[in-house]
């Protein structure tokens, strides 16, 4: 009897335990799972947005937000689930998505402004490959120059296929690249081209002059080494012009024997050759080294700015085989040969030859770019 | 009842309590143990193929298998709070994201694979340029009025040679991507110096016929 009484005690005890149990449970708080994978959905679609590049800070915290969230709720897995309490979890939570949001939206404004500025600065670099291509091609600059130049628009190319190909940061990086290389050729070829135009004065008396004096029907040839043009003026009125090639290093006055710079200044025909006299087709050689020439080569001898042993050369001429697209002579100016033709018919020896830098100015010639 | 009977009683209900409370602990852990090898080598596999390249060249199926791994994650953690644990879920979450790594890691060797042979026929096609452009250049007239002419282009072709020689050392240290970049850039620079190569040569050619 004692016994079922305790049987029936101790059943009951179970009983209400198990109750107690499925009470406790049935309470219990429940862990926020469906915000855990919104949270997690956020934070995905920031990742997509590329807010790990435009928004750095914004989607770290939403990430550490998200990795307390998980810490927090491992800790309260630890406890009895009677007394566990998810608010701090849940506030994680809300952190997270309030970040992978705002992550999400800064990087939609960061790439799009990105984008356009990168856009922009591709576009202003082109444009400085267009006017150095224009201006500075054919100057004979130096080769650090022109290599700095070809490497800087290769790598613009670089940029524009990392951009196209979704590839941002390397895009950045080939671009800043580019602008350095393209920044520094463009402002060297401009330097040199300022500081060669410092004689633009001189020339544009000179050229004034030679024009003036072909007013009593006399011609006059005018060679614009800048333009690369020979032109032939009667009456003030230009009535043949031809396109020119140079010496090599047609920039700047002749100074030397072997410079393969074209001389500037007042000449005049001394002698006209064809068929063995020459081997350009026909040529018309002027007096070049004259007595400014003499005069000049001397100071630059006293100057240390040619060595003391230098030679002044000579047997400049304007002769044919042009044509090259080129400036390839020894400082002598070349035409193409039907060209060459006509100017040897048309004038005479004595015929004054006026050779100039550049009979425009050098905004007139660049423009604003180069004077800016 | 004698004392004996009621001592065998005592010990037989001190028993079944103790089957009983073993059985419920039984109960409580044999199912709820975290498969926590499978996720550490599903981990493992994970960095591997990101070690491998996946994240830079099949960067979204990356990030879709790195958002498959926090989700089992956190179904880990959901079972780790219940009192009876359950992990097969889990489990069969792991097979995805196994099943998953694999996938990516095909497809990233894939595209490296297809990368390469872009580089490679890029790289061909450019020394085919530098090749016939060095050769035109040969064929500029010499003399007085020769190759000098064409010294400006030949810069032009040694930059072009440095580009692709660099687009090798990229392709030699798996960086394919930025060497297709610079491949393209460097046919893209031969192409036009070919075509300014073929200008020159055919003025002159025209000139010399005069």
């Amino acid at each position: 009897m004692k016994v079922k009484r305790r049987t029936i005690a101790g059943v009951g005890i179970i009983g209400l335990a198990a109750a107690g149990v499925a009470f406790g449970i049935y309470t219990a708080p429940e862990p926020p799972l469906d915000e855990m994978k919104i949270a997690l959905e956020r934070l995905s679609e920031a990742k997509k947005a590329e807010a790990q590049v435009y928004a750095h800070d914004a989607y770290k915290a939403a990430e550490q937000a998200y990795d307390s969230a998980m810490v927090c709720w491992a800790e309260e897995n630890k406890r009895l689930f009677l007394f566990r309490d998810y608010t701090e979890l849940n506030r994680w939570i809300s952190v997270t998505i309030e970040k992978a949001a705002e992550a999400e939206q800064l990087s939609g404004k960061r790439s799009k402004s990105a984008g356009n500025k990168l856009q922009q600065g591709i576009s202003i670099l082109e444009k400085k490959i267009e006017i150095y291509n224009r201006f500075y091609k054919r100057l004979p600059l130096p080769s650090s120059v022109t290599k700095a130049h070809h490497k800087g628009s290769i790598k613009l190319s670089e940029a524009k296929f990392a951009w196209e190909n979704k590839r941002f940061g390397e895009a950045e990086k080939s671009f800043q690249q580019a602008k350095e290389l393209i920044n520094a050729s463009s402002n060297k070829a401009e330097k040199l081209l300022t500081s060669w135009f410092s004689g633009h004065n001189a020339w544009q008396k000179l050229a004034k002059a030679a024009i003036a004096q072909s007013a009593n029907g006399k011609k006059v040839i005018v060679v614009d080494k800048l333009a690369h043009t020979c032109t032939v003026y009667q009456n003030k009125k230009a009535i043949r012009t031809f396109d020119a090639e140079l010496g090599v290093n047609w920039m700047g006055d002749k100074k030397s024997k072997g410079d393969k710079a074209t001389p500037e200044g007042n000449y005049k025909i001394t002698q006209k050759k064809s068929g063995g006299n020459t081997k350009f087709h026909k040529a018309l050689l002027i007096n070049y080294p004259n007595d400014e020439d003499r005069q000049r080569f001397q100071q630059n001898k006293k100057a240390g700015i040619i060595p003391s042993k230098a030679d002044i050369g000579g047997l400049i001429e304007i002769h044919g085989l042009g044509g090259k697209g080129v400036d390839w002579t020894d400082g002598c100016v070349a035409l193409r040969n039907d060209e060459m033709d006509a100017l040897y018919q048309l004038v005479a020896v004595g015929t004054p030859v006026v050779i100039v830098g550049s009979i425009r100015s050098l905004n007139e010639v660049t423009g604003k770019n180069v004077a800016e | 009842m004698t004392k004996k009977n009621h001592y065998v009683l005592k010990m037989k209900t001190k028993f079944l309590t103790l089957i009983a409370a073993l059985s419920v602990a039984v109960l409580l852990s044999s199912c709820g143990k975290v498969p926590q090898a499978e996720i550490d080598a599903a981990n493992a596999a994970i960095e591997e193929v990101k070690t491998a390249g996946a994240d830079v060249y099949v960067a979204e199926a990356f990030t879709a298998l790195q958002d498959s791994m926090l989700a089992v994650n956190q179904s880990v953690e959901a079972q780790n709070g219940k009192l009876f644990k359950n992990y097969s879920k889990v489990t069969e979450q792991l097979a995805v994201v196994n099943q998953l790594t694999a996938e990516v890691k095909t497809k990233t060797e894939a595209r490296k694979e297809e990368v390469k042979v872009e580089v490679a026929a890029l790289q061909a096609e450019v020394a085919a340029l530098v090749a016939q452009n060095n050769e035109l250049v040969a064929q500029a007239p010499k003399g007085k009025e020769g190759t000098a002419a064409l010294e400006a282009i030949k810069g032009d072709i040694s930059v072009v040679e440095a580009s692709i020689a660099d687009v090798a050392n990229q392709v030699a240290a798996d960086q394919l991507l930025p060497a297709l970049d610079k491949a393209k850039a460097a046919k893209e620079k031969a192409v036009a110096l070919n075509t300014e190569l073929n200008e020159v040569i055919a003025k002159y050619s025209k000139n010399r016929k005069k």
